[in-house]
């Protein structure tokens, strides 16, 4: 329960400094201006708790800002409200608290059951003049009852929802969007990882039944390997036995052999015998032509020597006569070649002093010679035109500044700086008349103002300053004093310069003859015309020196030009005489060895050995006739003897074949009867082989039992391959197998995968239950409003039939929301005995009654069943006495009720 | 003829505050279900659906549990793998039929080549042993009875009531079928001719009842008799909100030793019962427990939630309450939000 006790008031509006009393029951009549609208408003301001508000409600004429200080009983406990202006501070003040904002006043409002106090008392707990109805449109009013119906939270709770799940499915990316793919992903990966260790589970299965089928065919290869061994064992001692009968045969053949090679050898030595005595016979006789053959080649070597002398002495004879010959001409040559040398060396010694004499001509011409640099004529060149365009420029400026000193002609008796001030002051003139307007009305008679006739009631509006002239009166008015002062000072000005513009353009003129006459000084124009004159004079020299040296540079150039065609000249000759000089000395060298050679020769011993040697030549070819009969016997003889070696080779061949023969025969019979012997043995194991194998192999051969071993070999070292392969096989198998589990980590990766699972469809649970929270809530939304609704009408219909004292059992609202126009007349109501009743059709009273009882039900919908205060301003103000009476009759029942009335009212 | 019917027995989940240990009450249960069955005479006991929480559970558990089932000769076992009923892309999760269904697994396929194992499948998805026929639930249960089958018995996983979303158990009566052997949910349901056991140990928490672990005794002769069996010893998981000291009492009163519960709120005035119950270590304030306080709205508010959602599954209807008047206590906050949906879900 809220009750008011004690309104104070300071400076507020019409109450600059008042304090109201308040009972349970308070009825304030007073006459209209006294305030009682004030005393109710100034109870709104201070559950309103903003301080700042109040600033505009200041008494009239009063300095200070105002003060509102209300004291009331809540839940019988005392407190002060405070609202300040002066010092915009607000608090609340009671047993044991103490708060100075607006926040923690509100929450401790709502911890003691009042939550929104300011706008239950704003707009339900006062009531103006007539005004019954509540206002049910303002925000406010939606707003708190939302929060009352706690739409707030539905709305904040859709939002999260809307934040964490996506329109059409799945997660937005949030924490749980982000865990959920990250989950997902990890489930998938998993389970890929799962799929192929399984894949791996089934080929180890697979493996391990491979390897059950391999081991048994390994211990099947097993047993056929052994049974063949034993074959080839039992074959091997009947292949003895049959090779022991093989061997005794060949024996027998051997031993005929024998015997017939030891005849052949006699008949082979008897005949060697005779071709060897033969071959003696005819070896001698070849000896002996041999001899005289070897006579014949000696002489026929001596003949050729004799000719290959006699050669030889005819050739020198020969060359000694080419030899005369060659020396007379060798004298001629070098007689020719030392004219030729005396001639050179006098042209050479010609050309040598011509050369010296151009060396010095072309000296003394460099000597005197002096370069003059082009560049410098070049740099005198540009100073002269830069020079000239500076004569130009200030030919300009003066003819400018002529110009200009001729403008400012009529003004020289002023300064720049006197200008200056000048045309500031004007500037200032201008401004203080533009900004200062004045305005003169006739009120008599007439007169001239600033030019203009003005008769009575006539009005002029002026800036700064006003003529007045009539007859002999004249004045002036200044709006400002400055403007009188300024104008006096600017008078002389106004004449000469008519406007501030022009004394402007003045200024701007004399500011450009200062910068030009700068500019001028700067530049020197004197200087500058001595300059030039220099230049002419440095301009003309300069081309003269270059001409000068120009001339001497050419004819050294041609000078030089002659000294080398002298000097290649003299070159040539010299390479002559070098030439001339070696030929001469080689044909004098060759000449003296010529004649050195010539004395050596002995000319008549040379012939007699010529004729010496013909008569020997003569002599031996008598000798060389017989040689071709001699040549023809011995090869016959030699013919004859060859062909008997060859027979005694043929014998000595066979006789060593069959030698050999012999040697190899005694060797095998040796070996078979030795071997022979060792067979025997194999005769006492014949009782161990199967009989059936001995009847089959008895009349075998030793090669074909060989053959079946080899066969039977063959086969069996195919199966020992066979085995080994899969004894590796199975043994990589159990290797395999062995090597790793089983399973591997395939459960333990299964039993991550489960919780996966789990968090998945913990997600997507999650997903299907926030879609059906949002169905929820957004059916509660429609939902509540209708709530409001029927809890409003069952809290007035409870209000109502207490006031009407049981006159009506029923109410209800006829419109779908209560946030519309109208609200309190869309009502009907059923009186006691059944009849029905819309708003309108409702007595004036029964109307009053009607919206009291909806306002006090939703006051309660906002306080429950707490009582407060009820503020009246002037409620029957406009009631004739019979609703009055209603209206007051319903007060009593509230204040009965416990409710606090405080009642404003102008009727006594 | 009498069979046991069980469902949802999880094999391979773990339940909070028991952990693994749950997989040893399991099979204890299982064991002493299986001597009952043979001291009673069962033919057979049939599992409809969810033996294992999931295709991923580790090959030893799994084999542990049917080595388990076959040790008992005389019983012969029928399994049911979960997953929808209505159509191919409702089979999946838990044990469903799939491409890696558990079942398919070399090591586990080759239990059902014992005398006493058989598995309903879609390759299989009738069998007859003995004089009974069973007809495993795949996308539609067969319409057409085993000839000279003397009993005919449909197992099916799939949710079937009167609630949203689910499908009317009615359609059962008038059909062939002796009975019905459901899975899915895990709480005791009996319709007619059919009926869910509920799962056979509990492992979840549950809000609007109390769930027991337990099976079915199904006897058909000349008529159906359907005896629920509860186990005392299983272990039972709930939530409660104490909004009065009647509640409190109740709880503390009725609290079994292996009970496990949780207080998701409690009501302002009942903060000191709360305190005293929270003395037994079976009893826990959950983390995120709210405070109820009164307010006449909030009762209105909570009604309509009812009201809405009064379509739903009970333990639905119960949750979606629980959530949305926990935000209406207070305004909500998205970390709070997100805080409260992770308990909620266990993530």
């Amino acid at each position: 329960m809220i009750r008011l006790k004690r309104l104070e008031l300071l400076n507020y509006k019409i109450h600059r400094h008042n304090v109201f009393e308040f009972e349970n029951f308070t009825e304030i009549k007073k006459p209209n201006e006294f305030g009682k609208s004030t005393i109710i408003e100034a109870i709104s301001d201070a559950f309103a708790l903003t301080p700042e508000k109040l600033v505009g409600k200041k008494t009239k004429g009063s300095v200070e800002n105002p003060v509102i200080l209300l004291d009331f009983v809540l839940d019988g406990k005392q407190y002060r409200v405070s609202v300040n202006a002066q010092s915009k501070s607000i608090t609340l003040k009671g047993e044991g608290v103490y708060l100075d904002t607006k926040e923690s006043i509100s929450k401790f409002f709502k911890s003691q059951g009042y939550p929104f106090l300011s706008y239950v008392v704003r707009d339900l707990l006062i009531l103006r003049e007539r005004d019954l109805y509540v206002d049910t449109r303002s925000r406010d009013f939606r707003k708190f009852t939302e929060d009352i119906f706690k739409v707030e939270n539905i709305n904040a709770l859709k939002s999260v929802i809307d934040k964490i799940l996506k329109e059409k499915g799945g997660f937005r990316d949030t924490s749980f969007g982000r865990e959920y793919v990250e989950v997902k992903r990890e489930y998938l990966e998993l389970k890929e990882e799962i799929g192929a260790l399984y894949e791996e589970y089934l080929k180890k299965l697979a493996k391990r039944k491979e390897l059950n089928v391999k081991s048994r065919k390994l211990t099947e290869l097993e047993e056929e390997i052994k049974i063949a061994r034993d074959r080839i064992e039992d074959l091997k001692i009947l292949g003895n036995l049959a090779k022991k009968g093989m061997l005794e045969m060949q024996l027998k053949s051997l031993k005929n052999r024998q015997k017939e090679i030891e005849k052949r050898l006699v008949e082979i030595a008897a005949g060697l015998e005779k071709y060897r005595k033969k071959e003696k016979e005819i070896g001698s006789r070849i000896e002996k032509k041999k001899e005289a053959l070897e006579k014949v080649r000696q002489a026929e070597e001596k003949v050729l020597e004799l000719e290959r002398l006699l050669k030889e002495t005819e050739n020198k004879q020969k060359k000694l006569r080419h030899t005369r010959t060659k020396i007379s001409l060798l004298n001629k040559e070098i007689d020719r070649l030392n004219s030729q040398i005396k001639k050179l060396d006098s042209e050479i010694g010609a050309l040598v002093e011509n050369k010296i004499r151009l060396q010095q001509e072309i000296n003394k011409i460099k000597k005197s010679h002096v370069e003059f640099p082009e560049s410098i004529l070049a740099e005198f060149e540009k100073r002269y035109k830069d020079v000239v365009a500076s004569i130009r420029e200030v030919e300009s400026i003066e003819n400018r500044l002529a110009v200009l000193r001729e403008k400012i002609a009529p003004y020289e008796s002023y300064s720049l700086e006197e200008l200056k001030r000048a045309y500031e002051n004007w500037k200032t003139y201008n401004r203080l008349r533009h900004n200062a307007k004045g305005m003169l009305k006739v009120e008599r008679g007439e007169a001239e103002f600033n030019g203009i006739k003005l008769g009575e009631g006539k009005t002029i509006e002026f800036e700064g300053k006003l003529e007045i002239n009539h007859k002999e009166f004249s004045a002036v008015v200044y709006t400002v004093f400055e403007l009188s002062e300024l104008e006096r000072h600017l008078l002389s000005y106004f004449k000469v310069f008519k406007s501030p513009e022009k004394l402007s353009e003045v200024i701007k003129t004399y500011k450009e003859i200062g910068e030009k006459e700068e500019k001028l000084q700067f530049i020197g124009p004197m200087k500058l015309l001595k300059e030039k004159k220099e230049l002419e004079e440095k301009i003309n020299r300069a081309k003269e020196e270059i001409k000068k040296s120009r001339h001497e540079k050419e004819q050294i150039e041609k000078l030089e030009k002659k000294l080398r065609e002298i000097e290649d000249e003299l070159k040539k000759y010299e390479s002559q005489l070098v030439e001339s000089r070696t030929s001469l000395e080689v044909k004098v060298t060759e000449r003296d060895m010529l004649v050195k050679w010539l004395n050596e020769i002995d000319e008549v011993a040379l012939e007699a050995r010529i004729v010496e040697y013909k008569r020997e030549i003569e002599e031996l070819k008598d000798l060389l006739k017989n040689k071709k009969t001699l040549i023809k016997e011995c090869k016959t003889l030699e013919e004859d003897l060859q062909r008997i070696k060859e027979s005694i080779s043929h014998l000595l061949k066979e006789e060593g074949a069959r030698a050999l023969e012999r040697r190899e025969i005694e060797g095998k019979i040796e070996e078979h009867e030795k071997e022979i012997n060792g067979l025997k043995e194999y005769e006492k194991l014949l009782d161990g082989i199967p009989f059936g194998l001995v009847r089959d192999y008895m009349n075998k051969s030793y090669e074909e039992i060989q053959n079946e071993i080899e066969y039977l070999n063959k086969k069996l070292e195919d199966m020992i391959q066979k085995k080994i392969a899969l004894s590796e096989e199975v043994a990589r198998l159990k290797g395999y197998l062995e090597s790793t589990s089983f399973l591997g980590n395939l459960d333990e990766k299964r039993s991550r995968l489960l919780e996966l699972e789990r968090k998945m469809d913990a997600f997507e649970r999650m997903e299907r239950f926030l879609r059906k929270v949002k169905r929820v809530l957004w059916q509660l939304g429609e939902r509540i409003e209708r709530e409001y609704i029927v809890e409003i009408e069952k809290r007035t219909r409870e209000i109502f039939s207490r006031i009407t004292e049981n006159r009506y059992k029923w109410t209800g609202f006829n419109s779908g929301s209560i946030f519309t126009d109208g609200f309190g007349k869309n009502w009907s109501v059923e009186s006691h005995d059944g009849i029905n009743f819309e708003f309108k059709d409702l007595s004036d009273g029964t109307k009053t009654q009607l919206l009291f009882s909806i306002r006090l039900a939703l006051i309660s919908l906002f306080l429950g069943n707490k009582k407060a205060f009820l503020l009246l301003d002037e409620p029957f103000a406009y009631y004739d006495k019979n609703r009055e009476k209603i209206g007051r009759e319903i007060l009593r029942k509230l204040y009965e009720d416990g409710w606090q009335i405080i009642l404003m009212s102008a009727r006594a | 003829m009498l069979l046991y019917h069980i469902a949802d027995v999880h094999i391979g989940r773990e339940a909070k505050y028991l952990g693994k240990e749950l997989f040893e009450i399991q099979k204890e249960h299982l064991e002493r279900m299986y001597l009952k069955a043979v001291e009673d005479g069962a033919s057979f006991v049939v599992i409809a659906g969810d033996l294992f929480d999931s295709n991923y559970v580790p090959s030893e558990k799994a084999r542990e549990v049917l080595e388990l089932i076959i040790k008992f000769a005389s019983v012969k076992t029928v399994i049911l793998p979960g997953g929808g009923s209505r159509h191919e892309g409702e089979i999946t999760g838990h044990d469903a039929y799939t491409e890696d269904s558990i079942y398919k697994r070399p090591d586990i396929a080759i239990y059902f080549e014992k005398e006493n194992l058989f598995l309903l499948s879609p390759v299989q998805p009738v069998l007859k042993v003995g004089e009974t026929a069973f007809y495993g639930g795949f996308f539609e249960i067969p319409d057409y009875p085993e000839e000279d089958a003397r009993y005919h018995v449909a197992v099916v996983h799939g949710a079937f009531g009167k609630n949203r979303g689910e499908k009317d158990p009615a359609l059962f009566e008038g059909t062939f079928y002796d009975y019905v052997a459901l899975g899915h949910y895990h709480s005791y349901r009996e319709f007619g001719k059919s009926a869910y056991p509920g799962a056979f140990i509990q492992f979840e928490f549950s809000r609007a009842r109390i769930l027991d672990s337990g099976f079915l005794k199904v006897r058909i002769d000349s008529g159906l008799g359907i005896e629920r069996v509860v186990f005392d010893d299983a272990p039972r998981f709930y939530k409660v909100e104490i909004l009065s000291r009647e509640d409190a009492i109740r709880l503390e009163k009725e609290l079994k030793p292996l009970d496990f519960v949780e207080i998701e709120g409690y009501a302002e005035e009942t903060e000191l019962e709360v305190r005293r119950l929270l003395k037994n270590e079976h009893i826990r304030l959950r983390e995120d427990a709210y405070v109820i306080k009164k307010d006449p709205m909030l009762h209105m508010i909570n009604r309509v939630i009812r009201e809405i959602t009064q379509d739903e599954e009970p333990e639905v209807q119960k949750e979606l309450e629980s959530f949305v008047m926990r935000f209406l206590r207070k305004k909500p906050k998205k970390p709070d939000i997100e805080g409260v949906l992770r308990r909620f879900f266990e993530l």
